[in-house]
C-alpha cells in the first residue's frame, strides 16, 4: 500500500504547496494525484490476492479504468444482503463513490483548461480519497469487500 | 441499471426536489446549492451539484466533514441514480464570486 499512500500524501502536498496563491497546475495536479492514490490502493489490494509474487505487478497492469468505474458504480447503486452489516455497506458504497467522482474530477483536472479550480474545490476530492483510504481499511477483509475488487478487474456481475 | 435518457428527466421536479433537499442542509456550513444536468466524461447521465459552503463550513478543520456530510445528504434524499438514472458530481466552495463563474462547475 505505500505506493498508494505516497501518492496520497503528495496530493496533500500539492494543495498546500502554494498556500496563498494556488496555482491552477498544483490544484489540478493535486486531483489527479487523489485519483491515482485510490486506483492503486484498489488496484494493489486486489492484486494480494494472486498468490504468484513475481506475476503481481502483471496482473497490475489489467486493470482498465472504465471497468472499474462501472463496477464502482454498481457497488454503489447497487443492493446487498440483509445478512451484511450495514455499516459495512455504507463505507464499501462510500470507497466505489469516491472512486467513481475521483475518476470524473481526474477527467477534468487532467483535460480540461476551461474548468477552473480554487482551494476548496480541489481539496475536497482530495480529502474524499483520504476518507476512502480510511473505510477501505476497515472494511478490507469483508467478503463484500473482495467482492468489489473481483468486480473491478472483470465484467463480473451478480446476475 | 436505470436507462432515463436526460431528455427524458422531469427537470421541474428535480428542481423542486433539489430545493428540498438543500433545504435539509445546515445552514450553518452550507449557503447555496446549485446544479445543472450534463454527461460524465463517460457519456453518462450525469447531474452536477455546485456548493457554495459558508466560511465556518469551508473552514479546513471540518472542510472534510462537511463536504462528505453535503454528498451524503443529497445523495440518500435525491437518490440520483436510482430514481433519476444519473451520476451524482459535487463541487464545493466558499468563494461568492468563483461561484458565479460559469466555468467553475
Amino acid at each position: 500500500m505505500a505506493y498508494a499512500e505516497d501518492l496520497l500524501k503528495q496530493a496533500f502536498l500539492l494543495l498546500d504547496k502554494e498556500p496563498k496563491r494556488p496555482s491552477q497546475a498544483s490544484l489540478r495536479r493535486s486531483v489527479s494525484t487523489a485519483y491515482y492514490a485510490l486506483f492503486h490502493l484498489l488496484i494493489q489490494e486486489a492484486s494480494l490476492n494472486w498468490s504468484r509474487l513475481e506475476t503481481r505487478d502483471y496482473l497490475a497492469r489489467a486493470f482498465d479504468h472504465k471497468t472499474m468505474r462501472d463496477a464502482s458504480s454498481r457497488a454503489e447503486n447497487g443492493t446487498y444482503d440483509r445478512s451484511v452489516n450495514p455499516a459495512v455497506v455504507k463505507k464499501l458504497r462510500s470507497v466505489a463513490k469516491a472512486f467513481r467522482e475521483l475518476q470524473q474530477q481526474r477527467h477534468l483536472a487532467d483535460y480540461s483548461n476551461a474548468k477552473k479550480w480554487d482551494r476548496q474545490k480541489a481539496s475536497a476530492p482530495v480529502t474524499q480519497a483520504q476518507t476512502a483510504f480510511q473505510d477501505w481499511k476497515s472494511i478490507r477483509n469483508e467478503y463484500v469487500a473482495q467482492k468489489y475488487l473481483v468486480s473491478l478487474l472483470s465484467e463480473y456481475r451478480e446476475d | 441499471m436505470p436507462t432515463i435518457a436526460r431528455g427524458f428527466v422531469d427537470q421541474a421536479e428535480l428542481k423542486k426536489q433539489v430545493a428540498k433537499a438543500a433545504k435539509a442542509l445546515n445552514p450553518k456550513e452550507v449557503r447555496d446549492v446549485e446544479f445543472r444536468i450534463g454527461s460524465d466524461w463517460t457519456g453518462e447521465a450525469a447531474i452536477f451539484f455546485g456548493i457554495l459552503l459558508t466560511p465556518y463550513g469551508a473552514h479546513d478543520s471540518r472542510l472534510a466533514d462537511v463536504t462528505a456530510r453535503v454528498r451524503e445528504e443529497l445523495s440518500e434524499r435525491l437518490q440520483p441514480y436510482n430514481r433519476w438514472g444519473l451520476q451524482d458530481y459535487y463541487d464545493f466552495t466558499s468563494d461568492p464570486v468563483f461561484y458565479r463563474d460559469p466555468n467553475w462547475m
